[in-house]
């Protein structure tokens, strides 16, 4: 996830202040919605994705990264193994970050000089690094519910 | 970050757009009655009341290309020439360009004024979504909505834009080339460098897309956006397709893709919840002569995907710098994952299956 909480609170509190407040003209109302903008940039520090959600998402890649690299054994210019990362444990988001990177690399690799791989090791390369995405994505689908388009396109 | 208020969205507004429209007529006009619609996430769109001397006064539509919108930077060049093109077509209720510019400095944005239609707009109604009763005319009207909704399809992509003015919409567009050239127009989009996405997945499916891009079955004006949500409807029939700003030259297949995608509300059996699926593409092909190829409309059902889901990634990308014209975009973009599974989803099922 690469957008930060803080980042969707200051985004709320920016619209609910220049574009709700000045068309609400009842008090309670209004005093209902400054006490939501005020909390808002008071929890905005305060937060941060799910760790768990953060730690599937690394998980998902290191595991089908690893194998991608020992299916590409020996091919020209394959991305190398996964090293564990030079990062703290609890630096989850640089973690996660680095092995995105990898996986970019490797989808750069299999669709440029990765083509030249016999077929069979290339299917099996694609298919490893369309888990490793799948799994990575699953991790924060099952965490946030679907989109309410219904009720913001009214009027 | 704090957004600037454009003169758009001042009341600077109305003179700006009454001097404009002084400049293109030659003679004194007031703007009145302006009136802001809800729902677009990109384009802005305006009600006013354009007054002349001597004339009746006329009912008219300023849409707004917001700097910050969804799709920015925007241009009304396209929809100009598209909607240009097809004046007085047969079968299609589209409003008249009556005049446009790209110049920001006359309200702080491109924009394109219109003629106005008449009618509602019913939304999607998506699964599982509860419905509110709202559009239940246009359900009971549905089989002649779908009449409508093709012959307007058909009369969009049987236009003769070579001798119109959308033959400056994408110039050096080929049938070989315009599918990969769409491709790139939404890679473009992304955050990410060297026309690459940054998200994996994106990279992923934008490479899976350019690997397998089909030449097009002929090179047609596509309306580019051709869904519900995106036509009103008055009497029980289509009164106005909507919404031109994507217009771009293709294969007819990616329109018809794009109406069932279920990331607009489409389900196996309906467009957008509303409309036959089945008989929206048999009477197409009977319609306009075309031969649907399955996997041809499978192949730009991902393209479509992948655009819905650059959509949601757009948003996020919104959110991250700050630059949120509309609250709605921090809840699109806690949505790629889902989009981008769907899409990996959908690749997977052609790949492996």
């Amino acid at each position: 996830m690469d957008m930060t909480p803080a980042q969707i609170c200051a985004a709320l509190r920016e619209r609910l202040a220049q574009d709700v407040a000045p068309k609400l003209d009842d008090d309670h109302a209004l005093s209902q919605l400054h006490a939501a903008i005020d909390v808002l940039g008071k929890i905005a520090p305060l937060l941060d994705w799910s760790g768990e959600m953060l730690g599937e998402q690394i998980a998902a890649l290191e595991s089908r990264l690893a194998e991608a690299a020992e299916t590409a054994a020996g091919a020209e210019g394959a991305p190398p193994l996964s090293a564990p990362l030079a990062l703290p444990c609890a630096d989850l988001h640089g973690r996660l970050a680095a092995r995105r990177r990898e996986a970019s690399a490797w989808l750069d690799w299999l669709h440029g000089p990765g083509r030249a791989l016999e077929p069979a090791r290339r299917e099996t390369l694609e298919r490893l690094l369309s888990e490793a995405l799948q799994g990575m994505l699953a991790a924060e689908r099952k965490r946030i519910a679907a989109i309410d388009f219904a009720s913001m396109t009214r009027g | 970050m704090t957004l600037a208020s454009p003169a758009w969205r001042s009341p600077a507004l109305q003179p700006r757009l009454a001097g404009f429209i002084e400049r293109q007529v030659g003679e004194p006009v007031s703007v009145a009655d302006l009136h802001r619609f809800t729902a677009g996430l990109s384009w802005a769109t305006i009600g006013f009341t354009l007054r002349r001397e001597g004339r009746p006064d006329e009912p008219l539509i300023l849409r707004i290309g917001d700097p910050n919108g969804l799709l920015a930077p925007y241009s009304a060049r396209p929809e100009h020439l598209a909607l240009s093109s097809l004046a007085g077509a047969a079968r299609l209720p589209a409003a008249a360009s009556r005049w446009w510019s790209d110049d920001v400095e006359i309200i702080g944005a491109p924009f394109i004024v219109t003629t106005r239609l008449e009618g509602r707009t019913p939304m999607p109604i998506w699964p599982g979504a509860e419905h509110d009763g709202a559009g239940d005319k246009e359900t009971e009207d549905a089989d002649r909505i779908l009449d409508d909704f093709v012959d307007a399809l058909v009369a969009v992509h049987a236009c003769d834009w070579r001798n119109a003015p959308a033959a400056a919409l994408d110039p050096g567009a080929t049938a070989h080339s315009c599918v990969r050239d769409e491709i790139a127009r939404w890679v473009a989009r992304l955050p990410g460098a060297d026309g690459r996405p940054e998200a994996p997945a994106m990279r992923y499916a934008a490479a899976w897309l350019h690997d397998h891009a089909p030449t097009a079955v002929r090179l047609a004006l596509l309306h580019g956006d051709y869904r519900v949500g995106n036509y009103m409807v008055k009497d029980g029939r289509i009164s106005g397709i909507l919404d031109w700003e994507l217009t771009h030259l293709g294969d007819p297949h990616e329109d018809l893709a794009w109406a069932g995608l279920r990331s607009l509300g489409g389900t196996a059996a309906t467009l957008g919840g509303r409309l036959d699926r089945a008989a929206f593409l048999r009477r197409y092909a009977e319609r306009s002569g075309l031969a649907l190829e399955p996997e041809r409309l499978r192949y730009f059902e991902v393209l479509g995907q992948f655009k819905a889901a650059s959509l949601l990634i757009m948003a996020r990308e919104r959110v991250r710098r700050g630059a949120v014209h509309d609250a709605r975009l921090a809840v699109m973009g806690l949505q790629p994952a889902a989009a981008q599974m769907g899409l990996m989803s959908m690749i997977k099922a052609i790949r492996w299956t």
